[in-house]
C-alpha cells in the first residue's frame, strides 16, 4: 500500500488512543456511500450479515472487503492511516458485523469488554465503528467509558454497573468512524426513537510489533526525555508539549486506583514508543528507582529509543 | 407486597464519606426499570449522603491487599457499597 493512501497518526493522537482508547473521526466517509450502506441495509434487514463478505480469521486486512461498499470505509486514507499506525500493515482480521438497534427497545445492553479476558500485555486489537447516519440521543448510540481499556475484566462481569461519571454515548453526524481499543468498556444504548440504528464494527488483530507505526517525524530523543518531569507536572497544562496532559488526564469516574491507571498508560506508550525506560512524570522511574542498582533515570544523552535525534 | 430498592454506590476510596464514581440501581417496588447508560449525574454526592437520606447500608467490599506481582493491575471497581430501601409494591 502506498503511504499517500494512508495519513498516518500523528504523536499527539496516538497518545490520545493510548490515554482514551479511542479516535474518533467525525463525518469522514461520503454521504453518498453512506446512503448506498443504509439502503443494503434496509434492503437486507435481518440477513444483512449473511450478505457481508466472509472471512476466516486471520484474512491479512489487505484482503478484505475488496470491491465492496464496505472497502471505501476502511480504506479511506484516515482510517486506513490509524490502522496502520496501530497495527501496522500486516494486520489481519478477526471478525465484523453490522449492529443493528430497533427502534422502541426495551432496554439497554449491559456495560461488556468484547470477547474475554484478553492477558496480552505487548499487543492489542483495535475496532473499527462506522456510523452510517446521524446518531441522535434518542436512537442510543454507542456508550463508552473513556479510559477504561486497560481494566482487565471478563466480557460482562462488569454488567452490573449501571453509570460512570464521564460515561460518553456516541451522539455523531453521518459518516462518523470510532477506533477502539480492543478493552474499552461500552455498551449499546436504549433506542427510543422510530428509526433503526445501524453501526458496522470490524476487529483486527496485529501480526508485528506495535511500535513506532505512526508518523514519527515529530518526535525525538530530546522531546522524550522532556515528558519526564516532576511527579504531576506532566498534568499541567502549561508545558508547550501536549503528550503528557494528555496522557496524564485522568477520568471523572477514576477512583483510588486512577494512579495505577497513569501507571498502565506509561507501560503501554513504553510499549508503543518501543522504549522500556521512557516516562512521564516520575511514576514508573520511583518504582524502578534501585531495582537493578542502577539509576533508571537517564539523560538526555544516554536516552536510546531508536527515534531521530534531530528534529 | 413488601419490596426492595437497590442502590448501588461506587465510591472514590474506602471509605464511605467519598465521592460517587459510578453507582446503579434496581427498584423492586415499582415498575420504573434503570437501563445502563441513562444518567450522567449521580443520585448523592457521597455514600454518606444515601445514608442521610434513609439508604440502609447492608454490604460494603472487603479490603484486600494486593496480589504479589499483580500490584498494579486494575480491573473491576473496588470501592462498592450496596445500599436498600424496604417498600411497598406499587403498581403492576
Amino acid at each position: 500500500m502506498e503511504d499517500k493512501e494512508s495519513a498516518l497518526l500523528n504523536t499527539e493522537q496516538v497518545a490520545h488512543f493510548v490515554a482514551e482508547g479511542l479516535l474518533c473521526f467525525e463525518s469522514l466517509i461520503p454521504e453518498k456511500i453512506n446512503q448506498e450502506f443504509l439502503c443494503f441495509a434496509e434492503e437486507a434487514q435481518e440477513e444483512v450479515n449473511s450478505k457481508i463478505p466472509k472471512h476466516l480469521p486471520g484474512t491479512p486486512f489487505t484482503e478484505c472487503l475488496r470491491e465492496t461498499l464496505l472497502e471505501s470505509v476502511i480504506r479511506h486514507p484516515r482510517i486506513q492511516g490509524a490502522i496502520f499506525s496501530l497495527l501496522g500493515r500486516g494486520s489481519v482480521f478477526d471478525h465484523h458485523h453490522v449492529h443493528i438497534t430497533y427502534p422502541k427497545s426495551m432496554t439497554a445492553q449491559h456495560n461488556h469488554q468484547d470477547s474475554t479476558i484478553d492477558p496480552r500485555e505487548k499487543a492489542f486489537d483495535i475496532q473499527i465503528l462506522y456510523f452510517p447516519q446521524r446518531v441522535t440521543a434518542s436512537m442510543g448510540g454507542t456508550r463508552y467509558i473513556p479510559g477504561s481499556h486497560l481494566r482487565k475484566v471478563h466480557e460482562s462481569q462488569i454488567a452490573r454497573y449501571q453509570n460512570f461519571l464521564g460515561q460518553v454515548r456516541v451522539c455523531c453526524p453521518s459518516g462518523t468512524v470510532m477506533v477502539l481499543h480492543h478493552g474499552l468498556w461500552h455498551g449499546g444504548g436504549r433506542n427510543t426513537s422510530d428509526r433503526k440504528r445501524y453501526m458496522y464494527k470490524l476487529r483486527l488483530q496485529p501480526t508485528e510489533k506495535q511500535s513506532l507505526l505512526w508518523d514519527t517525524s515529530d518526535l525525538n530523543e530530546e522531546r522524550i526525555c522532556k515528558w519526564r518531569q516532576p511527579i504531576f507536572q506532566g498534568s499541567h497544562n502549561n508545558q508547550k508539549d501536549p503528550v503528557p496532559s494528555i496522557l496524564m488526564r485522568k477520568q471523572p469516574w477514576f477512583d483510588n486506583e486512577g494512579r495505577l491507571e497513569l501507571i498502565n498508560r506509561i507501560k503501554f506508550w513504553r510499549l508503543l514508543l518501543g522504549s522500556p525506560e521512557m516516562d512521564v512524570d516520575y511514576w514508573m522511574s520511583r518504582l524502578e528507582q534501585g531495582q537493578s542498582g542502577k539509576s533508571p533515570v537517564k539523560s538526555p544523552q544516554e536516552h536510546s529509543v531508536g527515534v531521530r535525534r534531530d528534529v | 407486597m413488601q419490596c426492595q430498592q437497590l442502590l448501588v454506590l461506587y465510591l472514590f476510596d474506602s471509605a464511605l464519606d467519598s465521592k460517587v464514581v459510578a453507582w446503579s440501581r434496581w427498584d423492586g417496588c415499582s415498575d420504573q426499570d434503570h437501563y445502563a447508560g441513562e444518567e450522567d449525574r449521580p443520585p448523592y454526592p457521597t455514600g454518606l449522603d444515601a445514608l442521610k437520606d434513609g439508604w440502609r447500608l447492608i454490604q460494603m467490599n472487603p479490603l484486600l491487599p494486593p496480589v504479589k506481582g499483580d500490584e498494579y493491575t486494575t480491573s473491576v471497581l473496588k470501592y462498592e457499597f450496596l445500599f436498600e430501601k424496604l417498600g411497598e409494591r406499587v403498581g403492576g
